[in-house]
């Protein structure tokens, strides 16, 4: 056995350290190494758990997100096709209302036309009347004699009624 | 209302005066010549009045015809250019 190197006593010596290393080992190491490595394990399968939810929720909360946005889409169009139904109500009414304003103005305005063409008429009639009537004055200013101014006094008087004053 | 007393105290022998003595009314004839006696006397027995006042004739050329006769503010108007307002006033009435 020398011959071929092997020394025994050196080989039980390294067999019996390895062996103490071993219990050594067991003993003290290997739990709380093993008992770490679990830790560790735990931790990154725990971890791994949290990325898979995180993700199927980030994916829940953007198809949330979208379908809140066609909903919403969706309700600002029917609000707004109600707000130009109700815009239209209300230009055909604010129409009607000064077609109605505009015609009661034009029938005040023809009313007033009338009536200044009547008060008009009336002030001609008056004038034509007064000349005329001063035309016949003139005339007959002109035209009676003294005598004629005589006869027609003396008519006028024996004409007067009686008066009792 | 204060009156001042001198004027109050004339006021008031006029009014007396007035009232003591009886005048005799005054009347105005006015026509567009002098009327005759014939014609004053017509005027008398329509008005009343014209026998018991003293008439002052007057000449008025702006009257066409007829007479107008006054007494104080009463007035009787005759003559043919009220007949002529009144033609106006009818006329314009019509028309």
């Amino acid at each position: 056995m020398e011959n071929l190197g092997i020394d025994v006593k050196l080989i039980v010596a390294q067999m019996v350290s390895f062996g103490v290393f071993y219990l050594v080992f067991k003993k003290f190491i290997s739990g709380p190494l093993f008992g770490f490595l679990k830790k560790q394990k735990e931790q990154e399968e725990l971890r791994d758990k949290l990325a898979g939810d995180l993700e199927k929720r980030s994916a829940q909360l953007e198809e949330k997100d979208k379908a809140m946005d066609k909903e919403r889409k969706a309700a600002l169009t029917k609000a707004i096709a109600a707000s130009k139904k109700e815009a239209l109500v209300v230009k055909a009414e604010i129409v009607a209302e000064a077609k109605k304003e505009a015609e009661a103005l034009v029938e005040a305005a023809k009313t007033q036309i009338q009536a200044e063409r009547e008060t008009m008429q009336k002030d001609m009639r008056k004038q034509i009347v007064e000349i005329c009537v001063m035309i016949v004055e003139k005339a007959l200013h002109d035209y009676l004699t003294p005598q004629a101014r005589k006869d027609i006094t003396k008519h006028i008087i024996e004409q007067a009624p009686k008066a009792k004053i | 209302m204060i009156i001042e007393p001198k004027l109050k105290a004339d006021l008031k022998a006029y009014l007396l005066d007035r009232l003591k003595t009886k005048k005799v009314a005054k009347v105005v004839v006015k026509a567009p010549y002098l009327l005759g006696d014939d014609e004053i006397q017509m005027l008398k027995q329509r008005i009343e009045m014209l026998g018991k006042a003293t008439i002052h004739q007057e000449i008025d050329e702006s009257i066409l015809a007829g007479c107008i006769i006054q007494f104080g503010s009463q007035v009787i108007d005759l003559s043919l250019n009220s007949e002529l307002q009144t033609l106006e006033h009818i006329l314009y009435e019509t028309v």
